[in-house]
């Protein structure tokens, strides 16, 4: 790596990698909730985006290793999970549920509160 | 072939995301870009401009530019926008970081063991200090150019993203060496590219240029490092050094063609006129520097596109743009002893050309 700047005229604080984006990050409406709710909605959409590209590279890949003698489609309409497969589902699902609404806690809004402020958790967590 | 084996492997010469769902999730982020980003401010910006000549009546450069934030800032589709162009740029960066992160030790070894290989050379001097001015988080990329040491393939596939698919085996950059304007002379011998970031127009320079000497300069440690691994990979003779632009140590008139592709508006004003001094004093008598480079402002740029710069400068940290866009590039060049003109076009319109020449 090389040596720290010893010397030059900017006056800003170098910050650690990433630190751009960490944080509670900008906000653009005068009610936060607003930039929430639209983040929110990106997100969700490349989260849907993401799981249908994986679908339909999935039905490719397993049409060409049964061969043309089965039908993808309807074998998956049919299928029955496991109690495994459900696990793993649920933790997906709560994965993708918090990263959705992942802003709604990092800019809670003007007179909101953030994780810190929780003091119960009403069950939820096993109180 | 790659000596990095990262789990997807490579398309071209261009590295895949290591899982699919990320490729899937930054593919997303790219159609979202051309669409709801930069697709809609066509609409955000006739809103706004309408909305700025109603409140404040006929604008020019001399316009605060404070006045014309709080005109456009108002309104919810200019929120909209920018809490999209925000959002995306965000989750670009995040996913593309994450998805080579997990390889970084990979990654640093065999950027570690090319070091050792050529056939081109990577000069990097121990005591080297980056400045300060260079460590910033440009375009919001986790530890800019200079802090992250995985920064080469991450700006790699994060402009992979950036150029929509458009420059995926760095084919803006083959157009814009492919374009290059050569001393009248014929001479090409020696060829900087500076500030050549991951040097993908630096490789291309040596295969069209293939009986010229071409380095690669660049400010940035992670950068130049990445560049070297693809030049040992790809078995390309070039030179890559960390150094200033405006101070790069080599011998005066020692290069025919010093390519500069958008380097300018991410440097302080004071550090372009000493970079645009120093290219004199590098080029030979009769070379040529070429130069392709965001807009110069005019009298007569519009209200929404001084606010898009202002918005880009804030919120997708690109803090000297508005000192380049707003000087005088062309004068700093001339002062220098150049001589100027307009360089060849370009399939991004949004560029300007510049091919200044040092007087036989």
């Amino acid at each position: 790596m090389n040596k720290p700047p010893s010397n030059d005229k900017d006056t800003f604080t170098l910050g650690k990698v990433g630190e751009e984006i960490s944080g509670s990050g900008k906000q653009f409406f005068e009610n936060v909730v607003l930039d929430n709710i639209w983040e929110s909605m990106v997100e969700l959409t490349a989260a849907v985006w993401t799981y249908r590209d994986r679908s339909i590279i999935l039905e490719r890949v397993l049409q060409d290793v049964v061969g043309d003698g089965k039908d993808i489609a309807a074998m998956i309409e049919a299928y029955e999970p496991s109690e495994e497969d459900n696990a793993a589902r649920a933790a997906e699902r709560a994965e993708l549920v918090s990263n959705v609404f992942r802003s709604f806690s990092r800019r809670p809004g003007e007179g909101g509160i953030g994780a810190s402020d929780v003091k119960h958790t009403f069950g939820v967590a096993g109180e | 072939m790659s000596t990095v084996t990262l789990s997807r492997g490579y398309n071209g010469i261009l590295p895949r995301t290591t899982k699919l769902s990320d490729e899937s999730y930054l593919d997303f982020v790219e159609t979202f870009r051309g669409i709801a980003g930069y697709g809609t401010f066509p609409v955000v910006a006739a809103d706004g401009d309408k909305a700025v000549s109603e409140e404040l009546g006929e604008t020019d450069d001399a316009t605060p530019i404070e006045d014309i934030k709080q005109v456009i800032n108002s309104r919810p589709l200019a929120s909209t926008w920018q809490r999209f162009m925000r959002s995306h740029q965000e989750m670009m960066w995040r996913r593309t970081r994450g998805s080579f992160e997990p390889f970084m030790d990979d990654l640093n070894k065999a950027m570690d063991e090319a070091a050792t290989k050529g056939p081109g050379k990577l000069i990097i001097d121990p005591d080297f200090e980056t400045p300060k001015y260079a460590r910033r988080e440009i375009h919001l990329q986790p530890g800019g150019y200079t802090d992250d040491p995985i920064g080469g393939i991450v700006f790699h596939y994060g402009t992979k993203v950036f150029y929509a698919g458009m420059n995926d085996q760095d084919e803006l950059h083959a157009e814009i060496v492919d374009t290059l304007t050569p001393p009248e002379d014929g001479k090409v011998e020696n060829i900087l590219d500076l500030a050549c970031s991951i040097g993908q127009a630096t490789i291309i320079l040596k295969d069209r240029y293939p009986n010229a000497k071409v380095t690669g300069l660049d400010v940035a440690l992670p950068m130049v490092r990445y560049a070297h691994l693809q030049a040992v990979e790809r078995g390309v003779d070039v030179d890559f050094v960390q150094g200033l632009s405006e101070d790069t140590k080599f011998d005066d008139n020692s290069f025919d063609t010093v390519l500069s592709y958008i380097l300018f508006h991410e440097i302080p004003v004071r550090v372009i006129e000493q970079t645009v001094v120093e290219m004199f004093r590098i080029l030979r008598p009769g070379g040529t520097f070429c130069i392709y480079e965001f807009p110069s402002a005019g009298p007569n740029m519009p209200a929404s596109q001084r606010w898009m710069i202002d918005y880009d400068s804030i919120n997708n940290c690109e803090p000297y743009s508005p000192g380049f866009v707003y000087s005088d590039f062309h004068g700093m060049l001339k002062k220098a002893g150049f001589e100027t003109k307009p360089g060849p076009k370009n399939s991004n319109g949004f560029l300007q050309t510049i091919v200044a020449t040092k007087p036989a």
